[in-house]
């Protein structure tokens, strides 16, 4: 995972401030992070990632939009969430089922985890035709 | 009294009649016998009044005979008296002459024969000129023949000239016949005699003498006197007998016939048969009268009873029937006890019936209302036939056409939603074939307007007594979209609670991470986690207390700002209201905390002089409020910039990030201070 770029969205600043840390601490290279669904939607455009974790609502409102963004790019998504069940994303279930998902409150090895995964994910993806 | 047989079984009623037609065939059993005796006490009553009609005529007949006999023997004593007298034995004739016309009283006249008939006498014609001869000769004959006395036949007189009739005595003078007086009668007194009898107009009577000729007739005597009597109106054969036979006149007569004593005179009476026919005519007619009447009056009694009958039982079948199409039953009272009890009965009948079907239709009722509220639709399948009936509540849930026909049970599957069909098919068809008693189905439906709802559906099986078979499936259906929905509600609600512990949970994870971060102590790290915890908590409770709509500034910088405040510290706190929302009044609360927590260490919260101002404006800008907050420390002690980045100015710096707000942080050596400028929606 070292030097994995990584975009995280989360709206709580706490949340989002240990996730950086923990990110660092999986010496992952923060490429941006967003709190709001504009400013998510604005860099998950622009910037150059890997992985994207994304919290399952900002501020009250659905992450779908920048998941189904981040995923048309091709990079492969992270979902954190409190919810029990996995949030319905049309695009991405159609084509490969279930987004990786990381249920609240995770540890470091539960992120490192589904950064793994997803990026495992993501390989195979883009090796399939 | 239907004037039908009965149409099945049975078996030996004969042909029914009206009640008139029973009454009519009673009053004759007993009005025949009575026509039939007044007939035989008729016919007695005529035979018996022709029997003293008969009687009657021989009575007159012997009182006719008699009255003659008796004329006749008055007669005689006048010339029985005469022949004794001086002068006819002293053969005085002048003297004798007189004395006979003085015993006469005018009355016929006296004729004295010799033996040989010669007219000694003549009392018709004066003394002397007497005629020789006798005009009646056969007296003299019968005189010398019976040597008594003797009444003549008729015959002409010399003198009179004109029929006359002699009656005679014999004059004996020592014991031989030397005279024969007569004393000379004329026809007419005996039609007299006749006539004397008042028999009334009637009766016939007439004398013939023995020749047969007519003496006297009660009747037309002058023309028919010295006529001759035919042989059958004077037979002896048949005298003292009565008989019918034809009169002289040609009627048809009850005839009867006598022979007088003295003479051969013959007396008669006749009685018309017309008056003998018309009386049993009368009776005949009385009697046929009597039998009219009497069947008028059977016929008109029996329909006059009869009515009396029919009109009250076609009252009570007129009730019957009301009965049967559940009219009212009228109680009119008639005057046939029996046909009073039976509309009795027919009203107690139906009081029962009513209230039977009232209590019935009152439960039915209530069951109808308790599954109208409970707006249970009900559907029973006819398992024989393949089809179902359900109730207009059904066909409201399921939104199909009122007057549709009866569905099949593939029909009924139509409206069943495709995800849901097969299963609701698979499962109604185990209790279709009897495998399973009762059912209990959730499913969908989509009703022909496309809308699609959640109903439950249970019921069971209803089996023929005999064969156990499967023959109906009853259940009821209802609607369960909105508990399906708020079931759903539920869970989202669920779920969003778990999805926000779970993240406070993560928030306080952090939170204890990054108070790790700069406090290595553990007693440091307790009192900073509990503070902070304690500001998060704080921040809830607002934000709860407002139902997570947002907080106003002021109570979100007081809330902050309270577990720092007492007696020495000075905490100045103004601002223009404004709402901050939800989501920004966490990351607002832990800013403050921080700065007032870094101030209670090293800044003005810290000295006894020290003052915090915290104050903000709010002005309007397009959609938005523009709030600038200020945070500025004053008499504290000397202030000096951090040698690295501590949590506190993480904190701050990312949560003005988060805000998208310009934070300006200046550690001025006299007070910190800070500047923090964002935007919030308008209301």
């Amino acid at each position: 995972l070292a030097g994995t770029r990584v975009f995280a969205v989360e709206d709580e600043v706490l949340i989002l401030m240990t996730l950086e840390d923990m990110l660092v601490d999986l010496e992952c290279e923060v490429a941006g992070s967003a709190g709001t669904l504009d400013d998510a939607m604005r860099k998950a455009a622009e910037l150059d990632f890997a992985v994207a974790i994304l919290d399952v609502n900002v501020a009250g409102k659905p992450i779908d939009p920048v998941a189904n963004l981040v995923r048309r790019r091709g990079i492969p998504v992270v979902v954190a969430t409190g919810y029990q069940r996995a949030p319905a994303f049309p695009e991405i279930d159609d084509e490969d089922g279930v987004p990786v998902l990381l249920p609240k409150p995770y540890t470091r090895e539960q992120l490192r985890e589904a950064l793994a995964a997803a990026l495992r994910l993501g390989r195979e993806r883009s090796r399939a035709p | 009294m239907t004037g039908e047989g009965a149409p099945d079984g049975g078996t030996a009623i004969a042909r029914s009649y009206p009640a008139a037609a029973h009454l009519v065939l009673f009053a004759s059993i007993i009005a025949l016998p009575l026509l039939l005796l007044l007939g035989l006490l008729l016919y007695r009553s005529i035979a018996l009044e022709h029997e003293q009609l008969q009687l009657r005529i021989v009575q007159v007949l012997d009182d006719l005979i008699a009255d003659i006999d008796r004329d006749i023997d008055r007669h005689l004593t006048v010339l029985q008296t005469l022949a004794t007298s001086r002068a006819l034995s002293d053969r005085d004739w002048p003297a004798f002459y007189e004395q006979a016309k003085a015993s006469l009283q005018g009355k016929g006249y006296i004729v004295l024969l010799d033996a040989a008939g010669r007219q000694v006498v003549n009392t018709f014609v004066p003394y002397g000129e007497a005629p020789p001869f006798t005009g009646d000769p056969a007296t003299i004959q019968a005189m010398q023949r019976k040597m008594g006395p003797v009444v003549s036949d008729l015959f002409t007189s010399l003198v009179v000239k004109q029929p006359v009739y002699n009656i005679s005595v014999p004059v004996f003078v020592d014991d031989e016949l030397r005279y024969v007086m007569s004393l000379g009668l004329r026809p007419g007194d005996v039609q007299k005699l006749l006539a004397s009898q008042s028999l009334g107009p009637n009766w016939t009577t007439m004398i013939a003498d023995g020749n047969g000729a007519i003496l006297a007739r009660s009747r037309d005597h002058e023309r028919l006197v010295g006529t001759a009597v035919p042989r059958r109106l004077r037979d002896p054969e048949h005298f003292r007998q009565v008989h019918a036979t034809t009169s002289i006149d040609g009627d048809e007569v009850l005839h009867s016939a006598g022979r007088t004593a003295l003479g051969a005179w013959i007396a008669s009476v006749n009685f018309p048969v017309s008056l003998v026919r018309r009386q049993i005519v009368t009776s005949l007619w009385l009697w046929g009268a009597t039998i009219v009447v009497v069947s008028v009056l059977v016929v008109a009694l029996a329909f006059v009873f009869g009515r009396r009958l029919t009109t009250p039982l076609a009252a009570a079948t007129a009730a019957a029937h009301a009965l049967g199409r559940g009219e009212k039953v009228e109680t009119r009272r008639s005057r046939v006890v029996e046909v009073n009890a039976v509309i009795e009965a027919l009203a107690n009948a139906q009081r029962d019936i009513e209230r039977n079907s009232a209590a019935l239709r009152r439960s039915e009722q209530q069951l109808r209302t308790a599954a109208e509220a409970a707006q249970f639709g009900a559907h029973e399948y006819d398992v024989v036939n393949g089809v179902s009936v359900r109730s207009p509540q059904l066909r409201r849930i399921l939104g199909v056409d009122e007057t549709e026909t009866p569905p099949t049970f593939e029909e009924g599957l139509a409206l069943v939603h495709p995800d849901d069909r097969e299963a609701t098919r698979r499962r109604k068809q185990l209790v279709i074939s009897g495998a399973q008693d009762r059912y209990q189905l959730e499913y969908r439906i989509r009703r022909p307007d496309g809308r699609v709802r959640w109903v439950m559906d249970r019921g069971q099986v209803m089996r023929d007594a005999a064969s156990g078979k499967v023959v109906r499936v009853v259940g009821v259906l209802l609607d369960i979209t909105e508990l399906k929905e708020s079931e759903q509600r539920q869970q989202l609600l669920f779920d969003e609670l778990n999805h926000r512990v779970k993240n406070t949970l993560a928030i306080v994870q952090s939170l204890a991470q990054q108070t790790l971060r700069s406090r290595s102590d553990p007693k440091e790290f307790v009192a900073a986690f509990e503070e902070r915890i304690s500001s998060l908590a704080r921040a809830h409770d607002l934000l709860t207390r407002e139902s997570w709509t947002g907080a106003s500034l002021g109570d979100v910088v007081g809330t902050a700002m309270a577990p720092f405040t007492d007696e020495k510290r000075k905490i100045l706190i103004a601002g223009e209201p404004v709402i901050i929302p939800a989501s920004a009044t966490i990351t607002l609360s832990l800013m403050l905390h921080e700065l007032a927590a870094n101030a209670a260490k090293y800044g003005a919260l810290a000295t006894a002089d020290g003052l915090v101002s915290i104050e903000w404006n709010a002005v309007p800008k397009g959609a938005v409020i523009a709030i600038d907050l200020r945070w500025r420390e004053e008499n504290g002690p000397i202030v000096k910039k951090p040698a690295r980045v501590g949590f506190g100015s993480r904190l701050l710096a990312a949560s003005a990030r988060q805000l998208g707000a310009e934070l300006d942080l200046d550690y001025a050596p006299d007070g910190l201070r800070c500047r923090l400028r964002f935007a919030v929606p308008g209301s």
